[in-house]
């Protein structure tokens, strides 16, 4: 365990985001933990308001208000590039650290490809923004890479779509050019927050073949953000499910494919037909619905809709998130590990 | 963007040619016609009693002739027509002048004040509006919009008459008017351009602290929306610092209304400010409107509204051009 932290590019531990409103504190993030390694992409899984999106803009430092981190850390190694390691969550939003990192060595692609660019800008302004920004090239040369970038994401007629504006472009094009500009300064992590939802089915495959392709070449991790297990199946090497803002397990691709521990990550994965379901039965779905985000269940937060709910122990305290012997998975469930384990002081390590 | 701005062009010689028509029929309006009311108004004291009455009769009869009013309508309107585009607007009965002679030098102290009052709107909305804003629900954000509520609710006259007060218990100074009496007939000139922008600032902040306070609001409001847009996140997520961010995307998207409102100040200030006006004694046109309207003096009437009509809709056709070229998607949309 702590030999992947080391190793990690980036790692998070026990991070929690809130949201102050009005009527009351979103624990949005509450204790999430995971390992993003190099060059690998980790798909982060977990039905809508789980705290994915959360867990990406925290990332960059840039939540959404009223958001704050809270606690917890983001250690990110900058050693590979000569630099120190970097705990992000105690940066300054608006430092030199986080601006530097923003668009340079973390990239961002989003779900809204329409949205995400300003309709009152042309595509090359905001590509030649980034570069700009981040590089030591003049406007000439910026556009010049702009368009090479074009190029290499599929955009035919380059020099011409460098001109226009979002509204022009297809969906498709539109965030293969999201894609190109969020790889200009060639980052050493790419988050994409559902970067094929608001895609048609055959362009959705071809943005995937896109950023696999790209991962390849350039070497960088992905953090890919889905609720889309599919998605997950075709393009991670490992997995973090994710419920109510917390890590519920995590490992190989095809460990938690195929040997779901958790009972959420089991009700989940026989929700999708394309992966375990034969013929054409029913969809099981997860009994029960999201808890509303201010009244948080005691003890392990599954519990309500949980299969294998065990009064006395489930709805006590919370179990604790830990590699389980003899697998390469972490799971959080008493079903794995007994309940007495939690009766120690949890340690800081 | 060729073609949008021939529509809109034509757009505008359509309206124009309503306005026009619309303030000739208004002269047809009171019963008798303008020779007559010509005649009744200047001639018609007892003066001419005994020894007028013949003569009244042939002046009458000629003005007819002059100006073409026992022949159709449509006729009459292309005599007036053409008389209008040569800025010959025909004499005011009230006044025994000229009509551009009248309206002439007010109509240019009305636009000067427009620009005047828009300029010290906007100088104050939009840094306080950005900033309101982006501290929104902090203690500045309600100070802002408490201060904006009073600037609404306080009315303009009060306003003037409370700053004419002021200057004239503690500082000993009229400021009145927009010209210092030395400078009111004088021909134009740097000193008396200094002597206007000395006068102009109290109905510029009098006329404008209304229109502040709304813009705040607006700008406010509409800014707030802009900067939960994704594509301003998306421009943090690129590392773009903040105050640069606000001003690229959302500002500009958030001023759009300032600019599509322009053409309207025109109309807005001079139906406005006409007791501002009247407090100040401003040499404006919306007091002459005012008193032609009164009197019935119908031609001067629907020439100010025909000016001023013209003016609004070349202010509009501008604005539609500037939208243009700052929103792309305009164009599209024609
Ligand atoms: N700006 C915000 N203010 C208040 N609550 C928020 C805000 N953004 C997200 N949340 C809440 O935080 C939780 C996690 O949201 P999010 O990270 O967007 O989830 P996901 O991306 O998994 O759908 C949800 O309960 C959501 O309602
Ligand atoms: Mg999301």
């Amino acid at each position: 365990m702590t030999d992947t932290r080391d190793s990690a590019l980036l790692s998070i531990n026990g991070l929690k985001v809130h949201y102050p409103t009005d009527e009351g504190v979103v624990k949005a993030l509450d204790g999430v933990s995971l390992d993003i390694l190099p060059g690998q992409t980790l798909g982060v899984v977990g039905e809508s308001g789980c705290g994915k999106s959360t867990i990406g803009r925290a990332i960059l430092q840039i939540l959404d208000k009223p958001g704050r981190v809270v606690d917890g850390e983001m250690m990110w190694n900058a050693r590979e590039s000569g630099g120190q390691t970097l705990d992000i969550a105690i940066q300054n939003p608006d430092g030199h650290e986080m601006r530097a990192m923003r668009g340079g060595d973390v990239a961002m692609v989003f779900q809204e490809p329409m949205t995400s660019f300003s309709p009152i800008h042309t595509i090359g302004n905001q590509m030649s923004e980034a570069i700009l920004l981040h590089q030591d090239k003049t406007p000439a040369e910026a556009r010049e890479w702009s368009i090479e970038l074009m190029n290499m994401v599929g955009i035919p007629n380059a020099p011409q779509r460098f001109h226009e504006y979002s509204y022009q472009l297809s969906g498709g094009l539109r965030q293969r050019a999201m894609i190109a500009m969020a790889i200009s300064c060639s980052p050493k992590l790419l988050i994409a927050d559902e970067p094929t939802t608001a895609l048609d089915v055959t362009t959705q495959a071809q943005i995937l073949d896109l950023l696999r392709k790209l991962q390849e070449e350039q070497k960088m991790a992905i953090m890919l953000i889905t609720h889309n297990l599919g998605v997950i199946a075709e393009m991670a090497d490992a997995v973090v499910v994710m419920y109510l803002g917390k890590a519920v397990e995590s490992g190989p691709v095809d460990d938690i494919f195929h040997r779901p521990k958790h009972p959420y990550s089991q009700g989940l994965l026989r929700s999708i037909p394309s992966v375990q379901a034969v013929g054409h039965e029913k969809l099981p779905s997860i009994a029960g619905s999201i808890p509303h985000p201010f009244n948080r269940p005691s003890g392990c937060t599954f519990g309500p809709r949980c299969p294998s709910f065990m009064p006395g122990a489930c709805d006590a305290s919370v179990p604790r998130y830990m590699t389980l012997d003899g697998t390469r998975q972490k799971v959080s469930c008493f079903l794995h590990h007994p309940p007495e384990e939690v009766e120690e002081v949890p340690s800081d390590d | 963007m060729i073609a949008f701005l021939i529509r809109r062009t034509m757009l505008a010689g359509l309206t124009t040619f309503a306005i026009s028509i619309l303030a000739f029929l208004a002269i047809q309006l009171p019963p008798g016609d303008f020779a007559s009311s010509y005649v009744e108004n200047l001639l018609g004291g007892s003066f001419f009693n005994t020894a007028g009455v013949l003569g009244e009769a042939a002046v009458e009869q000629q003005l007819r002739e002059d100006l073409g009013l026992d022949r159709p309508l449509v006729v009459q309107y292309a005599k007036w027509a053409i008389r209008v585009v040569r800025l010959d607007f025909g004499v005011s009965i009230e006044h025994g002048l000229k009509i551009t002679e009248v309206v002439g030098q007010r109509l240019l102290n009305t636009i000067l004040l427009a620009v005047g009052t828009i300029l010290f709107t906007w100088v104050l909305a939009i840094p306080i509006g950005i900033y309101s804003a982006v501290k929104h629900n902090t203690p500045a954000d309600y100070g802002v919009t408490f201060v904006g509520f009073l600037g609404l609710a306080i009315p303009d006259f009060l306003l003037g008459l409370a700053l004419l007060w002021i200057g004239f218990a503690y500082f000993d100074i009229s400021i009145g008017g927009l010209y210092s009496t030395e400078y009111i007939n004088a021909p134009w000139s740097f000193d008396k351009f200094i002597d206007l922008l000395k006068h102009l600032w109290v109905p510029a902040i009098v006329l404008g602290t209304a229109g502040t306070a709304g813009l705040i609001r607006i700008l406010r409001n509409n800014l707030l929306d802009e900067l939960a847009k994704p594509y301003v996140v998306a421009a943090r997520a690129r590392g773009v610092p903040e105050w640069k961010l606000i001003l690229k995307y959302p500002v500009r998207m958030a001023l759009n209304p300032f600019i599509s409102t322009l053409g309207y100040l025109l109309p807005f200030l001079l139906s406005g400010s006409v007791i501002v006006s009247v407090v100040l004694s401003l040499p404006t046109l919306g007091p002459t409107l005012l008193k032609a309207l009164l009197g019935e003096d119908l031609y001067l009437a629907s020439s100010i509204v025909l000016m001023l009509g013209v003016l609004t809709v070349i202010g509009t056709l501008l604005s539609d051009i500037l939208l243009a070229l700052f929103d792309p998607r305009i164009k599209l949309e024609g």
